[in-house]
């Protein structure tokens, strides 16, 4: 009778051993490839093994054991257990603020640390939904129109307008962009100002070989194996890309020493707009571009290396961003007829100038300059291929917009919560393993990028959307975003829904069958 | 109390099994059991029916 008894206490025991392995093997491999994980962030000591915590704690203030976000940008990883194709992220947060732009980004890249961003609330586009005529398409893209032109978004897309009247926000606009009475020169030109770390920019090629020579140095601040990776892009599609792996061992002597030349050269390109993009870390320079185009405009961002002196740009950024780590780098910086005073280290200085093109002078390099625009060493060389993307910098007035084209879904009100939605692809995101393994398990990093919301500087950017909003009253003019002391601006985050879907067991076990066939 | 000694036992016998074939999915495949089970609490009820049935034993 007692060994009747334990027997079945057994059966039990194990039979609950073998349902919970098989739970858990079941929720690892989510069979039918969909998967739904919530992290609640007014429960504040909630472990969430999926949806981690966001960073750093700095920049994240715990207001009624809600979390609000009081910098920018914050980061959360997602950790998964098996690989998925795509994620949709439901955000829940309160924008009390109004905090003019809010996005959110998946980490594609470590070189550059490049996020794809996708909208969470735009207030600018918010505004002109209201405002213009809205014609939808049938993927969900819309068009803004300030005056009535275009019935369908595919009119606006065969027969478009001139490239400085359209704006587009998450959209890839590609459009042709021919320069009228363009002829190559075939002269010899040279940027010997030193740029440190990645950048990109536009050429434009016609009859012509596209010819860049580079020459790299290594600062060796840092024991990273440095490599180098400079691609070439045309209409959005990569058509060349060169590596430069240095086989030296890796120093941080802090001695600089050369690192070795790339050259692209490529014959019987159609004529249009090129893009070359340079994938460093900070540790490299580049000494020198040598080329044989005329047009050379760099895209956003871009680092003058150290040494550098009375260097002059012209850009068509609406905002001028300013920054360095070298406290001999502190200067005044002339932005047209306005001052940008860089007087500290690891802050950033912006201005807004509403002028179609602005020139800058620097006295110093080691400065880091970013705008929403391009910039250009040589006027002559100035190109401007592409349209203006609605930031929470772009004045739609100021710049003469007419048309924005968008992907945008405005974010829906619950409960006294804004909700918005997110949709990334997942495969080729950024994914970092353990060590050792059998399983799929992989950890994926995102962020939320809220531009002007810096806990530091204690921005205040109402004032800056104000500036740049579509009724803004300043136009034409330059300011500087004098930051104020006063209240914290911040966005509360209650709670994040990432619904991630792959490949089902079958079409898993189908793949490797017909694989092998 | 020789009943209850047999059932700890066997609580005993399966949680040493829990916690072998966890460790083991989780070496092989990291995050799979701790993402929904906290092995510390397993292994302090182990260790607690361990010394309890090493103290009936003695008894």
């Amino acid at each position: 009778m007692q060994n009747i008894f334990i027997l079945k206490i057994r059966l039990i025991l194990w039979s609950i051993l073998i349902i919970v392995v098989g739970f858990l093997l079941y929720q690892a491999i989510a069979p039918n490839g969909k998967v739904k994980y919530t992290y609640d962030f007014s429960k504040s000591d909630k472990i969430n093994y999926f949806i981690n915590k966001l960073m750093p704690k700095e920049r994240i203030e715990i207001i009624n054991n809600i979390q609000a976000v009081i910098g920018e940008p914050v980061y959360f990883s997602l950790n998964t257990l098996r690989k998925f194709d795509k994620a949709k992220i439901t955000l829940q947060y309160q924008n009390q603020d109004n905090l003019p732009l809010v996005e959110m980004g998946l980490l594609k890249g470590k070189t550059v640390w490049n996020y794809d961003l996708k909208p969470i609330v735009n207030k600018t586009l918010d505004q002109l939904i209201l405002a213009w005529s809205v014609v939808y398409s049938a993927n969900g893209e819309m068009l803004l129109e300030r005056e009535k032109k275009y019935q369908t978004v595919e009119d606006f897309l065969k027969n478009p307008p001139p490239i400085n009247e359209i704006a587009y926000y998450n959209y890839e606009f590609k459009n042709k962009f021919f320069l009228q009475n363009y002829k190559p020169t075939n002269q010899e030109n040279k940027i010997s100002q030193q740029l440190r770390g990645s950048y990109q920019f536009y050429t434009y090629i016609k009859n012509e070989n596209l010819d860049f020579k580079f020459i790299f140095s290594d600062l060796n601040k840092n024991k990273n194996s440095d490599p180098i990776e400079l691609n070439l892009y045309y209409q959005g599609k990569l058509i060349d890309s060169q590596r430069l792996d240095y086989k030296s061992t890796p120093t941080d002597d802090g001695k600089k020493t050369d690192h070795g030349k790339l050259r692209l050269n490529m014959g019987n390109l159609l004529e249009g707009v090129y893009k070359v993009e340079l994938l460093a870390n900070d540790d490299i320079i580049t000494d020198q571009i040598i080329f044989k185009q005329s047009k050379l405009s760099f895209i956003n961002r871009l680092w003058l290396a150290e040494g550098a002196k009375n260097v002059e740009f012209k850009t068509d950024s609406n905002i001028v961003n300013a920054q360095t780590i070298n406290p001999v780098s502190l200067q005044t910086i002339k932005v047209g007829d306005n001052d940008l005073i860089l007087d500290k280290t690891y802050q950033q200085f912006s201005i807004v100038s509403n002028k179609a093109t602005s020139l800058i002078k620097l006295e110093k390099g080691d400065v880091i300059l970013s705008g929403n625009g391009v910039f250009s060493f040589d006027q002559n060389s100035f190109i401007e291929p592409v349209a203006r993307k609605v930031d929470n910098s772009l004045d739609i007035n100021a710049n003469g917009i007419n048309y924005v084209i968008v992907n945008y879904k405005q974010p829906k009100e619950n409960g006294g919560w804004q909700v918005a939605e997110a949709e990334f692809d997942l495969t080729d995101a950024y994914r970092k393993y353990p060590t050792y393994q059998l399983g799929a398990t992989n950890k994926m990093s995102f962020l939320i990028s809220v531009p002007g919301l810096n806990k530091e500087n204690f921005s205040d950017p109402l004032r800056s959307a104000q500036l740049n909003s579509p009724n803004s009253l300043y136009q034409g003019g330059t300011v500087q975003l004098d930051y104020q002391d006063g209240e914290v601006n911040k966005i509360i985050i209650g709670k994040i829904t990432v619904e991630l879907s792959g490949k089902s067991l079958i079409d898993k076990i189908k793949g490797i069958f017909y694989d092998k066939n | 109390m020789i009943k209850i000694n047999f059932v700890l036992k066997e609580f005993f016998y399966v949680l040493t099994g829990f916690l072998i074939i966890f460790s083991f999915l989780e070496f092989a495949w990291p995050g799979v059991v701790l993402a929904y089970i906290n092995l510390n609490l397993i292994l302090i009820f182990w260790l607690i029916i361990g010394m309890l049935i090493l103290l009936f034993n003695k008894n």
